[in-house]
């Protein structure tokens, strides 16, 4: 990265403080008026409306246009996870292999906003979360551009960072569990002019001036507006000195200063669209309770319903399982990042009625927010309430239609003839995919039947958590074959906003493996002729 | 340094006026002169249309506020009961305990800072060299039993190293009550049973019982040694339950066996491990006016890391920093680890179904002679006094006497993997009951951690606080990261982290 130098620097601060204390958003060179003294009545966004990425005075082209080498890029996105996180394509053929632990090299950023923690909405479901998350989602995925900023924590110092790699080791730029990247998002809005820097706002400051964080940045340097007696005490109370954010004493301002306004997650107000019932529902007809909940999943969902379904364990994929109701209804139940499974309490084929809220992830309705807590989970042990365990259902490779399998999404499947290709390399929790080879039928908008280019064909996914494992090598062996496979049909959806084939990928999940007899395990994966 | 130098001057002038006129206290009579308001005078305040509001900052991430929060409630619905109207205002503030702190700091000139606060004792030495910390004395004094603490809770339930880290010096030369202990955590030693198990068993070190009860440093080097070698020739195989059966599998990687989570934590526990007795200072020392100086760079801590650097280079345990992870509990869950070092209440991070976890006490240098020793970590509950009045104060109070009773204390730690702060909760029946059943499924790795970090507790310790000694441990977060990540001698890395601290005025003393 071209040197930031000390003018631009200046300048950059004296603009932001300056634009800071300004009351008119048309004039903001002469104004002293304190923000603070013109406390917010509504969402009206002081401090975002008055900084740009223009303002650090960096210099962005395309010559200099590389996240990995300068820590700073205009990125495309590829996809927004939540209220802040999302992922990003890397420019100019960069690869990131720093955050896989298999150091498996690959063309996207996985990027935690730094600065802000916005409520949980995907593992786990808190009040706010949808919201935080549904905002951010409109702002990037309609913005004209995006700057990708991790040059904001300074790793200048060669005694302590002597070189590229010792930078990113030393956490400076990396989450703490080392596997997303944090940055801040500079966005140039809809209908912007995303060639000018003066158009891109900070995603950071949106999103504190809508109430949906706290700024979670240290403060570091408390001598920019904390006056302790310097002599006696240290100025500087962060381990991240040698990175400390630019920003930080704006981020915080707008965050006080939205404090005032009592609204929403950071104001402790109520969420209209969440239920805080300690009890869950329950529908009348128990049997039939994830039927239900597809007919309500839009309201129950957004409502942020504490619910109790009831079904039979169809199958454990790692510490997650699917469970079925009696009117063929499947689920996937999401145990959390840090779950654990209760496949040592309950088999397949038990009924259970299980507490939770809805969530969707990559495309797939799943129950997440799950309390790991006896109440959580109760075995049905009264016949009359107990749903039985649901046939496999077999197909063919001619069923590789969209209208066919979508009705069968989430239930036990044999495909008993399926021609296998190559094997995916393996991602960061050591699941990949057995690549198959028979393209599957889409539709478009239109109702037209139509074949996609590329990843459209079945997969055969073998997930990194299942207990016992299929390992990468054994699965060599199955690679431009045919086989049988039985498993859960399932989908993986991720949207790539740069491609203009945005469709799922079917896939056949096997579940865990079973331990035979003679101490060696299943195989739901055989070779056929 | 220098665009700071010339920064401050400009952001001092520009940003001040607007911060220091954003007093957005909404509290009526905020800051007034303390006194012990009664119940009764609490109640005919705290009414349902106007109920005092506590505003209570913490850092906890979902996974324990998730525990928190419902217990906050429970709280506001006793106080209803006794028509005494509370509001909690809980929020987790970014940026760790360090954000908490700094923000604090931060907030004191514009008093926007909360009634209730958790924090660690050198927060409190900030907090009382601002003069914004309320001394708990005449609360835990009063004689109102709805109010006070009896004499015989504080000499004999709080667990009395908790208790004593909160007493501290108020700017006046008073000693006073600083806080009260809440959330306390301490490190313990994670370990892949499977595979583990039968090297202990092999050397003599695993009790009837199942345990790795004393651990040394040196038996888990030869632990760590053996497991190098059964990865590299591929008979690092061990069998776990799967579906009621059994399963076997084998790691085929392992950069380093074992990981150590906490740079400061490992750098001042081994410290005074090898130090010849409790007294000498080998960290940091305090005088009797409360004046700290730091003396990390000595000849025992240079031996010290020697003998680690020497292990390390032999790849038998590093940093997760070292593998740009933050936690060992990550390879130790991919199989690519077997022993984790790190906090009680990282408990579930390690735990995983396709191994069996057991938790042992941290290693020693020795049992026999020596020092032996682990950190005590975790925050105190206290009140500030500049932005709340005698009713959210009492208010206040209420909550933390709440929180810290014997039934709380022992629900949120069997919840969290946080210690009860209580002897009377940890001795209930009801907390033997759930370290009694390490095998639940709900709770037994928590139960697991817990029984460890007891075992530990005739050594636990804390180094006195002193205002900055927070940042010290910053500085050697830092210090530890540059020798066993960055490839810094152990001699640059003690000079470089001296100068930063000279250069935040911190006394500091190298000992030959």
């Amino acid at each position: 990265m071209k040197a930031k130098n000390l003018l631009t620097v200046l300048l950059t601060f004296a603009t932001l403080i300056g634009l800071a204390s300004c009351g008119n958003k048309d004039n903001n060179e002469t104004s002293v008026e304190s923000p603070i003294d013109n406390l917010p009545t509504e969402y009206d966004h002081y401090y975002s409306d008055r900084v740009s990425f223009a303002n650090l005075g960096y210099s962005l082209t395309e010559e200099n246009n590389y996240f990995m080498e300068n820590g700073v890029a205009k990125l495309k996105l590829k996809s927004v996870t939540d209220g802040d996180t999302a992922v990003f394509h890397l420019a100019n053929g960069e690869e990131d292999s720093y955050t896989n632990p298999l150091k498996t090299p690959h063309s996207y950023l996985t990027v935690r906003f730094l600065a802000i923690d916005t409520p949980e909405s995907t593992s786990s479901i808190a009040a706010w979360g949808k919201k935080a998350s549904n905002y951010v989602r409109g702002l990037l995925e309609n913005a004209e551009g995006i700057i990708v900023d991790a040059s904001s924590i300074d790793t200048s110092d060669t005694n302590v960072y002597p070189t590229q790699e010792s930078k990113y080791q030393a956490g400076a730029r990396l989450d703490s569990n080392g596997t997303r990247w944090l940055a801040l998002i500079w966005y140039c809005p809809d209908g912007g002019n995303p060639d000018d820097l003066h158009s891109y706002r900070s995603l950071q400051l949106d999103v504190i001036e809508e109430c949906y964080s706290f700024y979670t940045g240290n403060l570091g340097e408390t001598g920019y507006v904390y006056f302790a007696d310097e002599e006696n005490e240290p100025k500087l109370y962060s381990r991240y000195e040698y990175g400390s954010l630019k920003m930080k004493d704006v981020l915080f301002e707008a965050e006080l200063r939205m404090s005032t306004l009592e609204k929403r997650y950071t104001g402790n107000e109520k969420d209209p669209n969440y239920d805080y019932s300690k009890t869950p529902y329950r529908c009348e007809n128990r049997k039939e309770s994830i039927k239900d909940a597809y007919e309500n999943w839009d309201e129950y969902m957004n409502q942020g319903k504490f619910i109790a379904l009831t079904g039979v364990i169809t199958a454990f994929i790692g510490n997650n399982f699917y469970f079925e109701d009696a009117a063929g209804y499947p689920l996937y139940v999401y145990m959390g990042i840090n779950g654990k499974s209760i496949g040592s309490l309950f088999s397949v084929g038990d009924t259970i009625e299980i507490r939770g809220r809805l969530a969707e992830y990559g495309g797939q309705k799943q129950m997440s927010d799950i309390v790991w807590d006896k109440s959580t989970f109760t075995k049905i042990t009264n016949e009359n309430d107990m749903i039985p365990m649901p046939d496999i259902i077999e197909i063919s490779e001619s069923d590789f239609d969209a209208k066919k399998l979508d009705p069968l999404l989430g239930k036990l499947v044999k495909v008993t003839k399926m021609s296998t290709s190559t094997k995916g390399s393996q991602s960061k929790d050591k699941s990949f995919t057995l690549n198959g080879s028979k393209k599957v039928t889409y539709y478009d908008e239109n109702d037209e039947a139509i074949t996609l280019s590329s990843y459209g064909t079945m997969g055969i996914r073998f997930n990194g958590t299942l207990a016992p494992e299929y390992t990468y090598d054994e699965i060599s062996d199955f690679t431009k074959s045919t086989v049988s496979v039985v498993g859960i049909l399932s989908i993986y959806f991720e949207m790539d906003m740069q491609s203009d084939q945005n469709y799922p990928s079917y896939q056949m999940v096997p579940g865990n493996r079973k331990v035979l007899d003679d101490g060696s395990l299943s195989w739901d994966i055989v070779k056929v002729d | 340094m220098l665009r700071k130098k010339i920064i401050i001057p400009a952001l001092a002038v520009l940003l001040l006026p607007a911060l220091t006129s954003c007093n957005d206290s909404s509290v009526e009579n905020a800051g007034e002169d303390f006194k012990v308001y009664s119940i009764q005078q609490l109640k005919e305040r705290a009414t349902k249309d106007n109920p005092v509001k506590v505003e209570f900052w913490h850092s906890f991430g979902h996974n324990i506020s998730q525990h928190l929060d419902p217990l906050i409630e429970d709280f506001q619905k006793e106080m209803e009961d006794q028509g005494i109207y509370i509001t909690v205002n809980a929020k987790s503030i970014g940026g760790g305990y360090d954000g908490l702190r700094a923000r604090v700091n931060q907030g004191t000139k514009t008093n926007s800072i909360p009634t209730m606060i958790l924090g660690y004792p050198d927060h409190f030495a900030d907090y009382i060299a601002n003069d914004i910390l309320l001394p708990l004395d005449d609360y835990i004094g009063s004689s109102d039993a709805e109010i006070g603490f009896t004499n015989d809770e504080v000499a004999n339930d709080f667990v009395p190293s908790y208790w004593a880290e909160n007493q501290m010096v108020s700017k006046d030369g008073k000693n006073i009550v600083a806080g009260i202990p809440f959330n306390k955590s301490t490190e313990v030693m994670y370990y892949n049973a499977s595979v583990v198990d039968p090297i202990l068993e092999a050397n003599g070190w695993l009790t009837t019982d199942g345990q790795w009860d004393t651990p040394t440093w040196d038996e888990l080097w030869t632990v760590a040694s053996t497991l190098k070698e059964k990865v590299a020739n591929g008979t690092c195989s061990w069998k776990y339950n799967a579906d009621g059966k059994t399963a076997t599998i084998t790691a085929k990687k392992s950069d380093y066996p074992v990981y150590i989570d906490s740079e400061a934590n490992f750098f001042i526990t081994t410290a005074r491990q090898w130090s010849n007795n409790k007294d000498q200072a080998v960290y940091t020392r305090v005088d009797a006016n409360g004046n700290g100086t730091v003396v990390f760079d000595n000849a025992v801590t240079r031996q010290v890391q020697a003998y680690f650097m020497e292990k390390a280079e032999a790849g038998l345990w590093n940093l997760p920093a070292k593998v740009n992870q933050g936690y060992g509990s990550n390879m130790m869950v991919n199989n690519e680890a077997f022993i984790s070092i790190g906090s009680t209440a990282g408990v579930n991070n390690n735990a995983s179904t396709k191994y069996e976890m057991k938790v042992a006490p941290i290693p020693q240098k020795s049992y026999e002679e020596g020092v032996q020793a682990v950190i005590q970590q975790g925050t105190n509950a206290a009140i500030l006094k500049n932005n709340s009045n005698n009713y959210t104060r009492l208010a206040a109070w209420l909550l933390i006497r709440y929180l810290t009773s014997t039934d709380i204390t022992s629900q949120f730690s069997m919840k969290t993997g946080y210690l009860p702060v209580r002897k009377s909760a940890l001795n209930s029946d009801e907390f033997q009951e759930f370290l009694a059943d390490a095998n639940s499924i709900f709770g037994g790795d928590t139960a697991k951690a817990i029984n460890s970090a007891y075992s530990q507790q005739s050594y636990f310790y804390t180094d006195p606080a002193f205002q900055g000694s927070s940042l010290v441990r910053d500085v050697v977060d830092l210090m530890v990261q540059t020798i066993y990540c960055n490839g810094a001698t152990i001699d640059s890395a003690m000079q470089v982290a001296y100068q930063s601290l000279r250069d935040y005025k911190i006394n500091v003393q190298v000992i030959e």
